[in-house]
């Protein structure tokens, strides 16, 4: 009994001092930055981008063990099957595996990846589904209550995956819910996804009512210049790269060019970013959830969702999904 | 992919009738007296709404049921009024038989179902989203 007092408090007297180090590190990495501006102004110069800085500087002081979150600005939602942020001790999914429908939750393993050795001996040879996928920033869980559109996990006892790391796969008939008000209703989102398919038509984001809003609608040969809908006009990347689109000019078609021919139906798949979209007019929010044609044939490693402007950190965040990922 | 129109009732619209017999076939595979408090799942097909407000089981006739040992056939019964006294005997025995084993679904569903093809379906007006 005693010996387990101390355990617990050697635990709390930990986290509460780790908190102090990252506290000190983001009080340093401020004050590095504002003496480094401050010397660039007096010599005349311009300090440019400040806050991609400051991310730079954090990432040098704190090292190679702090993860995305810890880097960069809380999402809204984050859907991993690494982690992301390193104080996150919940599960990242709950699988149901289909021999007897029992459910578990499936942590991570010691390097942050997910725990595979759990789950297929879960599985023990056969299929698990996942009915929830994690939020690890917020709690705003995305959720598949009914077995027949629970996306798959683990197919005949082997987890599934996109060139190596472990993914969630979409059948076309799949879609998760995420009902929580940080995501729907927001004036702005910057959404990053690492996914892979070859899917025709596509909707990658809509809410759950089918009523016209949706995020940007990929469709093969199609010559519909209706990109989205109460979605704003929002930026939108692959592996880096900004996709131009011309309103009224750029098709369905085009978009499945860049999205899909280009990158998503590649072996390591894409990194695709949606930079200020917007879900004002959305009462919920679901992931591949569009009516029965749009829903997606792939497979999602992870979804972040910020409602906050995160222009100035795109490029580090891109690079520390490509950097876990090697997608591009 | 094929569907079965369910038509309200006097006292639950169609789309909630879908949901009632959605979590009846469940309790099937899982019943509710084994089931974990933090069990997700609890419906077993998907459903989808016309603008009409008529809504339809998403299920194919050879969809597979896995049955639990401890299954109870009052909750599947009652969802069903559609049930003939027959069938409620046959299904009975049917699943009596099978427990811990599976059946096919539409050997356990009312005979007066009727599965509805997906294009038989767009033509009357379901799935509007293909003309966004």
């Amino acid at each position: 009994m005693l010996g387990l007092g101390k355990s617990l408090l050697r635990t709390v007297y930990t986290m509460t001092d780790r908190q102090k180090v990252l506290a000190a590190i983001n009080s340093r990495a401020q004050n590095i930055l504002s003496a480094f501006s401050s010397r660039v102004e007096e010599d005349g110069g311009e300090v440019e981008n400040p806050s991609c800085l400051t991310s730079s500087l954090k990432d040098l002081i704190t090292g190679s063990d702090s993860l995305l979150i810890d880097r960069y600005a809380s999402p809204a939602a984050a859907y991993s099957l690494r982690k992301l942020r390193r104080d996150y001790l919940g599960p990242a999914i709950r699988v149901r595996r289909f021999v007897d429908a029992e459910e578990l939750d499936i942590f991570f393993d010691s390097a942050g990846n997910l725990d595979t050795a759990s789950l297929e001996a879960f599985c023990a040879g056969t299929d698990g589904y996942v009915s929830v996928w994690y939020d690890q920033a917020n709690g705003n869980d995305a959720e598949q209550t009914t077995t027949a559109h629970q996306p798959q996990i683990v197919s005949s006892g082997t987890v599934l995956d996109i060139d190596g790391n472990s993914a969630i796969s979409f059948d076309g008939n799949d879609e998760l819910i995420v009902n929580h008000a940080d995501v729907y209703g927001q004036t702005r989102l910057d959404i990053y996804m690492h996914y892979q398919s070859s899917d025709d038509t596509l909707i990658m984001f809509s809410d759950t009512s089918d009523g016209g809003r949706y995020s940007f609608v990929i469709g093969n040969s199609s010559t519909s210049t209706t990109l989205s809908g109460s979605y704003g006009s929002p930026n939108l990347y692959a592996n880096g790269t900004q996709v131009s689109i011309t309103s009224g000019v750029t098709t369905r078609d085009d978009l499945h060019t860049a999205l899909i021919t280009n990158a998503a139906s590649t072996t390591a798949g894409t990194l695709e970013v949606h930079e200020n979209a917007t879900t004002s007019s959305w009462p919920n929010f679901g992931i591949s959830d569009y009516g029965v044609t749009f829903r997606l044939i792939g497979k999602i490693a992870e979804t972040i969702i910020f409602n906050s402007d995160q222009s100035a950190n795109r490029t580090g965040i891109e690079t520390n999904i490509n950097d876990y990922y090697n997608i591009y | 992919m094929s569907y079965i129109i369910i038509t309200a009732s006097s006292d639950k619209t169609s789309e909630q009738r879908c949901k009632d017999i959605s979590e009846t076939l469940w309790t099937l595979q899982r019943p509710r007296a084994i089931r974990h408090p933090r069990d997700v799942t609890n419906r077993f097909c998907g459903i989808v709404v016309h603008n009409d407000n008529r809504a339809a089981l998403t299920i194919n006739e050879y969809d597979i049921i896995r049955l639990h040992a401890q299954l109870d056939t009052t909750e599947l019964f009652e969802s069903m009024p559609e049930y003939t006294d027959e069938k409620k005997a046959l299904v009975s025995t049917l699943l009596a038989e099978n427990q811990g084993g599976s059946v096919i679904v539409s050997e356990i569903l009312p005979d007066s179902f009727v599965y509805t093809t997906h294009e038989e379906m767009e033509e009357d007006g379901w799935f509007p989203d293909t003309d966004i």
